[in-house]
């Protein structure tokens, strides 16, 4: 008798929470819960396996073997020496570029901005791989053709370029991220009020002096956040090290890593621990990034003003202007894409106009008959729409209850969101690779693994994508549909999806294009039916297919790419022209 | 008369509509290959039907291979190619995730799996092939001869320039930095020290490398492609039946033999948790088969049965007589080859130590 007043309190407690927990509040709790998963599971495991024993069965007793072995100073030494010199030079390079770029753009009236702006998306769309591919194929000292016509014209021994150098990496990246650079620079280029710079030229300051004291300070949180941002993903790429460093024996962490884990017996605590030292490093950096990214907000509170912005005059300067931008654009995708479509088409690798004749489409009858591509082309556009699909959804819950709700810790999530934008791809393939070999849950050797992977690096794009487009949408509209009766899907599926579908879309196709590219993490986790475009190009270029094959296949990978950076600047028209 | 004819020709029409009806449907009931055993057929069937190969083999060369065995069985075979590393690295991942994905295991280094991880088995060809290519304790057999040889790119390097021994590099500076090896090559390693003597050659070596900066690269497929392309002058070593690959796909490349050739083999090996046993033995059976093997020499394979034509015919002719010396090494000694090796070449295009002392 005694316990029968619990039961009555017990129903009441769960009829109090099945009458709380609405689908959206499920919803909202089951999003959140995924990405704590998929955050810390991965984090977990590496901590784990770092400290743990290595054997062929799994993690053993406890210890600090990794670390030691790991820590070797000298070796240790060399890999932070590398990895650093090249993150610092590409990030500066890539800065220099960008932010010059991002002025002519957005800041003057030079000719042909437009089409700029579309070059530096479709930069951005290619993959790195392929871009060091062609690279490699343009400036090696033996058989680069860039190289032969140089030594032609200058009548030169001796190859005057060589890409297998820290300089030539330096090159490659920067050219493959400056439009990065550029897309990250242009908005504070574009919210840069102007008048301040007149007031100064009025009270009689010098061009030098106005950039000096009025232009850099305002761009500088910018610059910071840029440059930052830029180090962290110089510093964990890994396509550009292991095609251009390794040849000639410049290793950095992430090359490191994959070669720990692809040895026979894998050392997955050896690679742990050093995963350790690299996420410690970008984890600084994207702290630092943070602190300059708040600061960067403070100074866009010149932009709530209402203007429109009035673009220097360049005078006789509009076209030189114009040719060197269009140089950069040359040097940095055209040279590289030319390589490629030539090399796709013959076998010679220098190109000469006396070998047109020799046109031959075997590379790409050869690539369409691969027996894994289509299988790879597949599983790549299947992750791209399904990565893009969850991450941008679960974005714009997040963002939601993040800016919506009156959640005391709402803002935890924004900051969880974000933690992946720290953590190198080739860590976020290892450590799921750890997790999922430990944990009960049958992902290995299929596509969900590859999908938590994916989802997991997307999250943070999706998350600023939508909460972008959620400050722009008063909260009155949805309080509106509120009044009005709504419940909280109806106001979700009726006022805020319809308001913020171009950002959705825009971000839907930025995940994807990010998706089709990915390389680093599918190294670890893509099993023999679950190869992607990435792995199978990479796969070629390694086990010695021909260069033409090589080419043919990132060409097949760049063609619709390039069709999605169309559909990405559209969905940016309509966004831009909303705003 | 007519009427006779006409049923002759109506009994041979179907007659000949059965047969096309039974080879199409039932292969097997056609002339039976050397390497068929429909008792194992059949209880392969009765395991699902598939068959899951891990190679290291082209899958140009692969695919063709085992589409055969496919159209003979009806089995479905899935072919699952990476280098000899990662394939290792792959058995040894799944090993920890208690899913093991692979039958047969078609690769160089069959042999420095740990042996409980594959299973003894002895296909009824196997006796076909030389003991030396095959192990006492019937975990491995070779299927094709990876006899170790150099290569030069034969549109920038003249034939009469080639060294006759391993000396004679000293005397060329002008390949300084255009010399490259596998950062595999341990085996080779080896046999130039059997042959000289471990001082000697550790000098020989050391000095080729020091004064011919020897590049260390990764993947014998690419050493072959960026030796024809002309990347690299010399492979200092590769696989002579990638080099003969790559010549006969029309690539100026040749290959050459200097004393000592160092072989050891392409082998196939089963599983000891094959999920699909019957399928892996029989494919087993296939690759040791005359058939199997003269499949494989058609893109340049060097067969290990003596009654399979390689291809050049005359390949066997030129390395037979160098001193030829097989190395066959376990895990352990693998691990101490690979140190040496690394020791002398340096890390290429993994780590790299002391680069700081100076």
């Amino acid at each position: 008798m005694s316990s029968l007043p619990t039961i009555p309190m017990k129903k009441n407690a769960l009829m109090r929470f099945s009458e709380w927990l609405t689908v959206s509040r499920f919803v909202i709790i089951a999003c959140a819960l995924l990405c704590l998963w998929l955050v810390f599971v991965p984090l977990a495991s590496l901590l784990y396996v770092a400290f743990a024993e290595d054997t062929p069965e799994g993690p053993g007793a406890f210890t600090f073997d990794n670390f030691i072995n790991a820590y070797t100073v000298d070796h240790l030494w060399n890999l932070v020496e590398n990895s650093v010199i090249f993150a610092i030079g590409s990030s500066a390079l890539t800065l220099v570029v960008g932010v010059a770029i991002a002025w002519v753009v957005e800041r003057t009236d030079a000719p042909g901005r437009s089409i700029f702006h579309g070059l530096s998306l479709i930069a951005f769309a290619i993959p790195g791989l392929i871009i060091a591919m062609a690279w490699a194929l343009t400036l090696s000292p033996n058989i680069g053709w860039g190289n032969d016509v140089l030594k032609s014209m200058f009548g030169l021994t001796e190859a005057p370029f060589d890409i297998f150098t820290m300089g030539g990496m330096i090159w490659v990246l920067s050219s493959h991220y400056f439009p990065l650079a550029y897309l990250l620079m242009g908005p504070a280029f574009r919210v840069l009020d102007i008048r301040m710079e007149e007031a100064a030229v009025v009270s009689g300051a010098k061009n030098w002096q106005v950039t000096r004291r009025v232009t850099m300070p305002l761009l500088k949180p910018a610059l910071l956040s840029t440059l930052l941002l830029i180090f962290v993903r110089a510093i964990e790429s890994f396509e550009v090290p292991l095609l251009l460093g390794q040849p000639s024996g410049i290793n950095v962490f992430t090359t490191e890593i994959r070669d720990a884990i692809a040895e026979a017996p894998p050392e997955f605590g050896y690679s742990s621990a050093l995963g350790l030292t690299l996420l410690a490093i970008c984890i600084i950096g994207v702290y630092f990034y943070r602190r300059a990214t708040r600061h960067a907000e403070a100074y866009a509170t010149i932009t709530g003003k209402g203007y429109m912005p009035t673009p220097l005059r360049l005078g006789v300067w509009r076209w030189p202007v114009t040719i060197m931008t269009g140089l950069v654009f040359v040097l940095a995708l055209g040279l590289p894409l030319f390589t490629l479509v030539w090399q796709s088409f013959y076998f010679k690798t220098v190109p000469n106009v006396d070998l047109i004749k020799d046109f031959t489409l075997e590379s790409y009858v050869y690539i369409l008959e691969y027996p894994v591509f289509l299988s790879g082309l597949k599983n790549s556009a299947m992750l791209g729409a399904m990565s893009a699909t969850i991450v941008v959804f679960l974005g714009f819950v997040m963002a939601w209850i993040v800016q919506r709700t009156r959640m005391k810790y709402a803002w935890t999530l924004d900051a969880i969101a974000f933690i992946p934008i720290a953590i190198p791809s080739v860590i976020i393939g290892a450590s799921i690779l750890f997790a999922y070999l430990i944990l009960p849950i049958p992902v290995y050797n299929t596509i969900w693994i590859l999908l938590i992977a994916y989802v997991t690096m997307y999250l943070p794009y999706g998350m600023r994508f939508a909460s972008g487009g959620m400050i722009q949408i008063h909260k009155e509209l949805e309080e509106v549909a509120e009044v009005s009766g709504a419940t909280l899907m109806q106001t979700f599926r009726r006022v805020l999806m319809p308001l913020m579908s171009p950002v959705l879309m825009a971000a839907w196709l930025y995940i994807f294009v990010m998706g089709v590219r990915e390389l680093t993490a599918s190294l670890f986790l893509a099993g023999p039916t679950t190869q992607v475009l990435g792995t199978i190009s990479l796969t070629l270029w390694e086990e010695g297919g021909s260069f033409g094959n090589v080419a043919a296949i990132s060409v097949i990978q760049i063609v619709p790419l390039v069709m999605i950076v169309g559909l990405m600047r559209y969905m940016e028209n309509k966004v831009s022209k909303r705003g | 008369m007519f009427k006779s004819y006409a049923k002759n020709a109506a009994f041979a029409l179907l007659g000949a509509g059965a047969m096309t009806l039974a080879v199409g449907s039932a292969p097997s009931f056609a002339a039976d290959p050397s390497w068929m055993d429909k008792g194992l057929l059949a209880k392969a069937k009765k395991e699902g039907g598939n068959l899951v190969v891990y190679g290291s083999m082209n899958e140009r060369e692969a695919l063709p291979l085992w589409k055969i065995f496919d159209k003979v069985t009806g089995l479905k075979t899935v072919y699952v190619r990476a280098s000899d590393v990662k394939l290792m690295a792959r058995i040894s991942v799944e090993r920890r995730a208690k899913k093991p994905g692979w039958d047969i295991l078609q690769t160089t280094a069959v042999h420095k799996l740990p042996k409980k991880w594959v299973a003894q088995y002895e296909p009824p060809l196997a006796k076909e092939i030389p003991a030396i290519a095959k192990d006492p304790n019937k975990r491995w057999y070779g299927v094709y001869a990876n006899y170790n040889g150099l290569a030069y790119n034969s549109d920038k390097v003249k034939k009469a320039d080639l060294p006759k021994t391993y000396d004679d590099f000293l005397k060329h500076p002008e390949w300084k930095g255009r010399i490259a090896i596998d950062k595999g090559d341990n085996e080779w390693v080896k046999a130039v020290f059997d042959h000289y003597g471990a001082k000697k050659g550790e000098k020989l070596l050391r000095a080729i490398k020091s004064k011919l900066q020897v590049k260390v690269t990764r993947g014998h497929g690419a050493l072959a492609r960026n030796t024809a392309s002309g990347e690299h002058l010399i492979s200092l070593n590769n696989y002579i039946n990638l080099s003969i690959r790559t010549k006969l796909k029309g690539n100026p490349i040749d290959w050459w033999v200097m004393d000592p050739v160092a072989v050891f083999y392409g082998q196939v090996g089963i599983s000891s948790a094959a999920g699909n046993p019957s399928a892996a033995r029989l494919g087993a059976n296939y690759l040791v088969s005359k058939e199997g093997q003269t499949q494989l020499a058609k893109s340049g394979r060097i067969p290990t049965r003596t009654d399979v034509t390689p291809n050049p015919a005359n390949v066997l002719d030129i390395i037979n007589k160098r001193k030829i010396i097989p190395v066959i090494m376990s895990g352990k000694e693998d691990k101490k080859w690979n140190k040496k090796f690394k020791k002398i070449f340096g890390k290429g295009p993994k780590k790299r130590k002391k680069r700081r002392k100076k």
